[in-house]
């Protein structure tokens, strides 16, 4: 009827036993089980259904391969699409099936199976149109996908990968593996051997063999020993999902609990592929009812989990290997019926019936396999079907990393062809199946694999015949698809969806593509496989970001003065890149009181994440007349200009002062939220066009405090703390001076439109001054200014925030400075762009906003004209804030033509609301700048 | 209503001489040397300020990042090279212990090189091994970063 438990099993700890649930039902298992082998001793046949056609499913295989037995682990251990046949039963596991419900057993949905006629592959091209598609859209992903993710679930745990580099990798712990490791460690190599299953061993865990006078089993247990003895890295429940270039493997070690499987990146000179060969299904009528299996797996079920599959067991193969499962489940008592699909007719020297020559037409059941039926005609009763048809080597590796198959006419499978650098196939991976010759000379007794012959699905057969169980594709979709003229094995792919579910084909794109093969009347080689592509089992997400999520994932920089900040109250936001006071109090009311005090007296404002990158050689001016827009090589010494710097495009990249210290040396002093980008930009054109001996460009930004005094009262204060000379300083301009012994940098330079100073001084000396600008503060009312109030005051000027103020496609005479474009000679960054004339079109002039009412424009509004019907864009609100010191809203936009409509009025579209706005210049305060000299 | 502050969502940063102990390595944050990067003709560099190369930290073909104090003032020298104060701009961790091979695992994918200049924990470090102790020189605004993510790494739970 179904699976039971014997008394083999060498894996199991029969005093140990433990419970888990599986759709609600309780399941005995035993130590050393896995979630397959205990559903299926407990006589658990349907442990899913099927993607489309909600089909009863049971197991089909024992490892990575299995397509069916898939489900989700529920509760505080969450894991959505666990493959069972992998899983190690624990105590208290809680599993659901998937894509059946309320349960496998008993599924809603199953009604689905009868209408299989109109939804064939890709019916989906052909229906759900009218009146329009996205009416269906909702119910049809809610089918779609297999287990079901818990959104208020955890998640995985962080990994942290591991990068690890090796002499050899060896990628499958089976007996050719294991030898090769061996050979390599021996030979003093530095090894790392790694095994998808839960030990190694591969298949002398549940094969009978005899390896120098050893069971097969003990033999690869004391390989093991010898191996970490001799050092090697064994690494167990472990799949290598992917070969990238330079000799790199990617490598999924599963970790205990809910942490993610941890990723290795291994780096090895020689790769060694001993990825084993799984087994092929046949083709016949029904060949997915639970029951039917394949017959390596029966016999690993056996000889390692106790657990026979099945009481009248039909074995159908091609090959001798099979006939170690027809005995082993003779012996334990199991009603045994072999069809030797090859002819042998050795019938009598076997304990079972064997006939010769009978391939099996349909399997007979509604919910399992209940009997067969051959094409002779013959009915056999029957529980299970156990299925041989060759085994396809896994090749995937190899074929990631560009090597090229060759077809094997004898064996009926894709083999490695030509080597790889650095990477070697060998034992079944390479289409050795026989144990004697993948251990030479060591007294190997075993079955012989007796040859490789495979039953490919015939066309126009009858009845259905099952290629791809994860994604529901039959023999029909596949002759489907070549009526409708999709022939190529890529075309059959993507409209079948053969081959594009979890297992990625592992059982279904050898005999599709050879069906496709005979109907196009090519053969197989000339239909070839589909590419390759990681990772060969899914791997999680998470184990790819490791640590980078949470506080890890763009951690932000940190001020050198964040302590006394903080202190002195500061409510921080982050501002490109940097943890930043916002603003100074319990409340946003601070900005606006901050905004005005600060153009009324004095400001004190930390700016010390403003770049300081330096430019310094000989050919340092010439070079920055090439990264600017502007002409900087005229700048005098001790002065400060304003420029911009372009993308290759024409867009305006950055924006900032210029500071030249002298003849060979200057400061770019770039948006804080652009130091990486500007400095790898200055370095990368360093490289590119100009003589490394001659300009170099040193990052020094972290190494000083930036503080900017600004306001009216600026001066006094500055000259309260000690720094005298500062009356001669015009603006933009830049003179040194000492506090407590340390330089100090000044620039004279505003971004508030008022006198302002920015004082650079080194990071490790800069409390001292901050705290002594503080105390001197207080007899001029000074007050701490945070990075929203800085907003205010810059945006009565009209002075812009790149990225803010400016898009991709802003260029600089968007902004009206149009004098380099119309001016200069010489190349400079992003000319070339600025003269095409595409990059003209649409072209959006950056201008000052009026609201008409007491109301602040909305930021990211559109302004909007109707044209034919239609509302356009036309430009966008950029910035908008309530001004302390006109009293009134202010905002800038970008808007079309901007510049040559200042004075009328245009229309705003916000979310769903209309309001109107009169275009202005952009400077709304100050337009003459007296402010910086007052 | 009461603002999210965001200083709240990080770690704080940790003081010179902070300690972390875990999975076999101590981590130590120590006071960072005065500093000095050269970039151009490091030959000629060597020559006029007496600085043995070989004590300093390469990062490039043209570029050292030299410890200690040199009595050459920072911008163009003549010679074919620029030096500029990098004093204050870094921070310094100490790692040592039994488990620094496998945290350095972690930490990079780098390969022992000539340039000391490498990815480590996501950002880019300057590494000096002396001895047993490796030394990582990190820019100082991302000190608190990189502490936070020695304490997660150290205290993964291990195989």
């Amino acid at each position: 009827m179904s699976g039971w438990r014997t008394q083999t099993g060498w894996a199991l700890d029969r005093c140990q036993s433990l419970t888990f649930t599986f759709d609600g039902k309780t399941i005995p298992a035993l130590k050393g089980d896995t979630v397959a082998s205990a559903l299926l001793a407990s006589g658990q046949r349907i442990v899913g259904r099927s993607f489309k056609y909600h089909r009863p499913r049971g197991f089909w295989g024992v490892g990575s391969e299995e397509p069916n037995g898939i489900a989700d682990v529920l509760g505080a251990q969450h894991r959505p699409n666990v493959q069972m046949t992998l899983e190690p039963a624990v105590q208290g596991l809680c599993l659901q099936s998937i894509n059946g419900h309320p349960s496998a057993e008993h599924d809603r949905m199953a009604f689905l199976d009868r209408f299989s006629r109109f939804i064939p592959a890709a019916f989906y091209y052909k229906t759900f149109m009218l009146p329009d598609w996205h009416l269906f859209e909702p119910r049809i992903r809610a089918m779609a996908g297999l287990g079901r993710l818990d959104p208020a679930a955890q998640g995985f745990g962080p990994s942290v990968p591991i990068n690890a580099t090796c002499d050899v990798l060896v990628v499958g712990a089976g007996p050719a593996g294991l030898a090769a490791a061996r050979d390599a460690a021996k030979a003093g190599r530095k090894v790392i051997l790694c095994d998808e299953g839960l030990r190694a061993g591969g298949s002398l865990l549940y094969r009978p063999a005899r390896i120098d006078g050893q069971e097969g089993r003990d033999w690869a247990a004391a390989m093991g020993a010898d191996l970490a003895s001799l050092g090697v890295r064994i690494l167990t429940r472990t799949t290598a999902f992917g070969r990238y270039d330079h000799g790199l493997t990617g490598l999924a070690e599963a970790q205990p609990g809910t942490a993610a499987p941890r990723i290795w990146r291994v780096r090895a000179a020689e790769t060694i592929l001993a990825t084993g060969a799984i087994e092929r299904s046949l083709p016949f009528a029904n060949n997915d009812l639970p029951g039917v299996m394949s017959a390596e797996a029966g016999l690993h079920y056996l000889n390692r989990f106790g657990v026979a599959v099945g009481r009248r067991v039909v074995i159908a193969t091609t090959n001798s290997s099979a006939y170690d499962t027809a005995r082993a489940l003779q012996q334990v008592g199991a009603e045994v019926t072999l069809l030797d699909l090859h002819g042998r007719s050795d019938a009598g020297q076997h304990p079972f019936r064997v006939i010769a020559a009978q391939p099996i037409e349909t399997a007979l059941g509604r919910r399992q396999v209940e009997a067969v039926r051959l094409t002779s005609g013959e009915r056999i009763e029957a529980d299970t079907v156990l299925v041989s048809g060759g085994h396809t080597p896994s090749v995937h590796l190899y074929s990631q990393a560009q090597g090229r198959l060759r077809w094997d006419e004898s064996l009926q499978a894709f083999l490695p062809g030509d080597p790889v650098l650095g990477l070697c196939v060998i034992g079944a991976a390479a289409g050795v199946f026989d144990l004697s010759r993948i251990l030479p000379g060591q007294g190997v007794e075993a079955t012989s694999h007796g040859g490789n012959a495979a039953v490919w699905p015939k066309p126009m057969a009858k009845g259905r015949i099952w290629l791809d169980m994860q994604n529901d594709v039959t023999a029909k979709d596949v002759e489907l698809a070549h009526r409708e003229n999709l022939t190529s094995v890529e075309h059959l792919k993507r409209y079948t969806t053969l081959g594009m579910a979890n297992d990625q084909g592992k059982t279904s794109n050898l005999p599709g593509l050879a069906l496709m093969a005979e109907l196009t009347g090519r053969t197989i080689p000339e239909t070839g496989t589909t590419t390759y592509r990681p990772p060969f089992t899914p791997v999680p997400l998470a184990s790819f970001a490791g640590l980078r999520g949470g506080q890890f994932m763009n951690p932000v920089r940190r001020l050198p003065l964040e302590a006394e900040h903080r202190a002195d109250g500061a409510l921080f936001r982050e501002y490109g890149g940097w943890l930043r006071p916002a603003w100074y109090g319990a409340d946003e009311s601070a900005v606006l009181r901050e905004a005005k005090a600060a153009r009324q007296g004095v400001g004190l404002f930390d700016g010390s994440p403003l770049g300081k990158i330096e430019v310094i050689g000989p050919d340092a001016a010439k070079f920055l007349d090439f990264i600017y827009y502007n002409t900087m090589s005229t700048l005098k010494l001790e002065r400060c200009r304003y420029g911009f710097v372009l993308t290759e495009g024409g867009a305006v990249y950055d924006d900032g002062v210029l500071v030249r210290l002298d003849e060979n040396r200057f400061i770019v002093s770039c948006s804080s939220s652009h130091v990486q980008g500007m400095g790898f930009l200055l370095e990368e054109w360093r490289q590119d066009s100009f003589d490394r001996s001659r300009v170099v460009i040193h990052d020094t930004t972290a190494n000083y405090a930036t503080l900017t005094v600004t306001g009216p009262k600026s001066r006094e204060l500055l000259q309260a703390v000690g720094f005298a000379a500062l009356d001669d300083l015009p603006h933009m301009a830049l003179t040194f001076s000492q506090f407590e012994g340390i330089e100090v940098r000044i620039t004279r330079v505003s971004f508030t439109g008022d006198r302002s100073y920015e004082l650079s001084i080194r990071a490790d000396h800069a409390l001292g001054l901050w705290r002594r600008l503080k105390e001197a503060g207080r007899a001029f009312a000074a007050v701490l200014l945070g990075g929203e109030a800085l907003m205010i005051l810059r945006a009565e000027k009209g002075y812009i925030v790149v990225g803010k103020d400016t898009d991709g496609r802003t260029r600089p005479m968007d902004l009206g400075v149009y004098g380099p474009f119309e001016k200069r000679k010489g190349e400079y960054l992003g000319r070339r762009s600025l003269h095409l004339p595409a990059v003209a079109d649409q072209a959006r002039d950056l201008v000052g906003l009026e609201s008409l009412t007491a109301a602040v424009l909305p930021v990211g509004a559109h302004v909007v004209e109707t044209v034919g019907g239609k509302r356009r864009s036309r430009g966008f609100v950029t910035t908008s804030h309530y001004s302390p010191n006109l009293n009134r809203p202010i905002a800038m936009g970008l808007v079309e033509g901007g510049s040559t409509r200042v004075g009328e009025i245009v229309t705003l579209y916000h979310l769903g609301q209309q309001v109107q706005a009169r275009i202005a210049p952009v400077c709304a305060l100050d337009p003459k700048g007296r402010l910086l000299d007052a | 209503m009461l603002e999210l502050n965001h200083v709240d969502k990080w770690a704080s940063q940790p003081e010179v001489g902070a300690i972390l102990q875990a999975a076999g390595v101590t981590a130590r944050v120590v006071d960072a040397p005065e500093c000095r990067l050269v970039s151009g003709d490091l030959a000629a560099f060597s020559r006029v300020s007496g600085v043995d190369l070989s004590t300093a930290l390469r990062l490039a073909r043209d570029r050292t990042l030299v410890l200690g104090r040199t009595e050459l003032a920072p911008g163009w020298h003549a010679e074919g090279f620029a030096l500029s104060d990098l004093s204050a701009g870094l921070a310094l961790v100490e790692l040592s212990g039994t488990g620094l091979a496998d945290l350095v695992a972690k930490a990079t994918t780098a390969d022992s090189g000539p340039s000391k200049a490498i990815t480590f924990a996501g950002i880019p470090v300057v590494l000096d091994l002396k001895g047993e102790t490796l030394g990582l020189h990190i820019e100082r605004g991302l000190l608190a970063y990189l502490w936070s993510w020695l304490a997660s790494a150290l205290q993964e739970p291990s195989r």
